[in-house]
């Protein structure tokens, strides 16, 4: 965790938001999928989040699910995910997180997968269909804690207080606030309703906040910035090099970044 | 032994299946819709409520039917069929329909959606919908919505909107995400009503509870015709709610013996069956931890069974429990013993029962030769078999039916050119 509890420091002393983006290991395939990372890196983000896919990915939008859907398709294996990660882990200074649901996850060995994260240089590990109250039978939070991997917490905006106050208590890293209820991949309106939640997020942890789903412009960040640190976006960008060749997606996402980034 | 008490929990875990492994945006939801649940069920009101549309809309109590011919013909046990099919909408999936629409009423939910493979499921939902003025729409996988046609006539005459769903193999497994996406984009004002004893918790601890009325209506109705209990209780599995409900109330009964009956499809050497317990592992999907189909990475598997309402890569939890602690056995049938199980009954009893309920049927018949006279055996047909006439006239090549589609075709094509 020391690369991304410095990144975090070093996020919070600038005053400016960081940007987590994300995207899927072996979309459009493995290859070019490590290309995209590089690009992403280069471009502005300050953490990046590796998704390895997953055949029944429930808490992503129809932009997501269908990368996973492809990638699949392509017969990317979590074996070959994993090794993409570990070069473009290997490749940079800034935090590579991996974003998975739980079934790969078991399916691997919960202990063995967070010792081979750890291994290739992983941070952090997000997985969206893992509430806490399931650690007694499986001991996500336990091994990963064991071998120095932050195991990202999500609040949504549905969260309650005293569940929020449990959530917090089992997270390491940063928070992972949705912005609004729903799945990823369609935009946000950032209200006084989203505004309170954060609010509330903030006031029950000293740990950075992320803020994300649904964030595909600048002035979106711009609202959000003086809430949370982090500003996650994945659809927006999946969209901006899906279905074109890789060139041209390279491109994009540089552009696509810079317009988001430079607030 | 308390089988039952572990079965029907507000935890929500079964040893160590089970659980609710949603996105957290759910976690509320399925909260409140287990207070919800576990409160209307100690509400007089409630139950009552139940009780009296059991009576007077779906048709309960169901009969349990002494099979003398199948029974003789096979010589052995005494089969009895607990006949699910004469319900309203033709299948046990009415019983955890009107039981979660009278929830989502208590909850002041105004609309509703639910997956289907078949559309049974879907078709029992648009039912009860249309009966309490709920919005309705139904996730359907885009193959299924096409093979699936007669069905979503139906759903449609009963008001639903049926969704075709594009991503991934277009079946009941992308139906069920795309049902959970809706959820959690509209978690406040949806009820979310699953269609078997599968998904997060309260799920199969509330269609269990809103299927054992099978097996407790076969309590009394057994000791009346043969002055005590079963030794035998046999049930397909697709989800598991109509195995679970004819099985919860003898749980504790040592000496009833159970078996579900899977589908084994083409043979479970190959892809093609859903036999979870034979080829599946353990993995954790759509919100629960339970028996899969899947690959060593835990991707899940594409299945295959002549039976829509069996073809599912995944099983419920309680179910898997059942199995583990080896309370319930499990055997599978092949799609061909299931067409001539289908057929056996028919000719000796009168009853079409529905493909999944026929793979119960064939375990019947492979069980009943070895059985002695005075024991008996009572089977769930948990649907009955007019739905499946598309399928089954194919699965014959029968002749007549195709021409007779044939000359439809032909007729409504010249209609409509004339008109
Ligand atoms: C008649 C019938 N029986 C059985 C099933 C299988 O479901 P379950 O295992 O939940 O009873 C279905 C599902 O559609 C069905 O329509």
């Amino acid at each position: 965790m020391k690369k991304l509890n410095s990144q975090l420091d070093r996020i919070q002393s600038s005053g400016k938001p960081g940007f987590m983006m994300h995207m899927v290991a072996g979309y459009p395939d493995l290859k070019r999928s490590e290309k995209i990372a590089t690009q992403i890196l280069e471009s502005g983000a300050a953490l990046l989040e590796v998704q390895i896919p997953f055949s029944d990915p429930v808490a992503d939008g129809p932009v997501i699910a269908r990368a996973n859907e492809l990638a699949l398709k392509n017969g990317v294996t979590v074996e070959g995910s994993l090794l993409v990660i570990e070069r473009i882990a290997a490749s940079t200074e800034k935090p590579i997180l991996i974003m998975t649901y739980f079934n790969i996850i078991q399916n691997y060995g919960v202990e063995q997968f967070c010792k081979r994260a750890a291994e290739i240089g992983v941070q952090g590990l997000i997985v969206p269909d893992y509430p806490y109250d399931e650690e007694q039978d499986n001991s996500l939070i336990k091994y990963s804690h064991e071998n120095d991997l932050a195991l990202i917490q999500v609040i949504a905006s549905t969260s309650r207080a005293d569940r929020i106050n449990e959530i917090v208590k089992h997270a390491s890293g940063f928070i992972y606030c949705m912005a609004r209820t729903g799945i990823t991949g369609r935009k946000t309106d950032i209200n006084l309703q989203t505004i309170k939640y954060l609010e509330s997020v903030r006031a029950s942890s000293d740990l950075p906040m992320a803020v994300g789903f649904g964030l595909s412009e600048r002035s979106q960040v711009q609202e959000l910035k003086n809430y949370a640190q982090i500003m996650v976006v994945g659809s927006a960008l999946i969209k901006e090099y899906a279905d074109i060749p890789i060139d041209k997606g390279l491109q994009q996402i540089k552009k696509f970044m810079i317009g988001l980034i430079d607030v | 032994m308390d089988y039952k008490t572990t079965i029907i929990n507000k935890d929500g875990h079964f040893g160590s299946f089970g659980g609710r492994y949603v996105p957290e945006v759910l976690v509320p939801i399925m909260d409140d819709l287990r207070d919800a649940f576990f409160e209307a069920v100690e509400d007089e009101n409630f139950i009552g409520e139940l009780q009296k549309l059991h009576r007077t809309y779906t048709g309960r109590p169901t009969p349990l039917y002494h099979c003398e011919n199948l029974s003789a013909k096979l010589g052995g046990a005494q089969i009895f069929m607990k006949n699910e099919g004469l319900l309203h909408t033709g299948a046990h999936k009415i019983n955890h329909c009107l039981g979660q629409a009278l929830i989502a009423k208590r909850m002041g939910k105004k609309r509703v959606i639910a997956e289907t493979g078949a559309g049974q499921h879907g078709l029992a939902t648009a039912t009860v919908c249309a009966k309490f003025g709920l919005d309705c729409t139904v996730y359907m996988g885009a193959k299924d919505y096409a093979r699936q046609r007669p069905n979503v006539f139906w759903m449609e005459q009963l008001g639903a909107t049926v969704v075709p769903v594009t991503d991934g193999d277009q079946t009941l497994r992308d139906a069920i995400n795309a049902a959970l996406r809706d959820l959690i984009s509209q978690p406040e004002e949806t009820h979310y009503l699953l269609g078997t004893v599968c998904g997060p918790n309260p799920y199969p601890s509330m269609n269990t509870y809103f299927q054992k009325i099978i097996g407790e209506e076969v309590r009394t109705q057994i000791e009346d015709q043969t002055g005590g209990t079963p030794d035998y209780l046999i049930a397909c599995v697709g989800g598991g709610s109509n195995a679970l409900g004819l099985f919860y109330d003898f749980l504790d009964d040592e000496h009833v013996k159970m078996i579900g009956v899977e589908a084994g499809g083409k043979g479970v050497d190959g892809q093609e069956h859903a036999a979870r317990f034979q080829c599946g592992s353990v993995g954790v999907a759509e919100g629960f931890k339970s028996y899969f189909l899947q690959n060593s990475d835990g991707q899940l598997s594409s299945t295959h069974s002549i039976s829509a309402g069996l073809d599912y890569a995944g099983v419920g939890p309680q179910i898997a429990y059942l199995q583990e602690s080896k309370r319930v056995k499990f055997s599978y049938a092949l799609d061909r013993e299931v067409m001539s199980a289908y057929q056996l009954l028919a000719r000796t009893e009168g009853v079409f029962a529905a493909l999944e309920s026929s793979h119960a049927v064939a375990e019947v018949i492979k069980l009943a030769p070895s059985l002695k006279k005075d024991q008996s055996i009572v089977f769930n047909c948990s649907g009955r078999g007019d739905k499946d006439l598309f399928i089954v006239t194919k699965e014959l090549e029968d002749a007549g039916f195709k021409s007779f589609l044939a000359e439809e075709l032909a007729e409504l094509e010249k209609g409509s050119g004339t008109s």
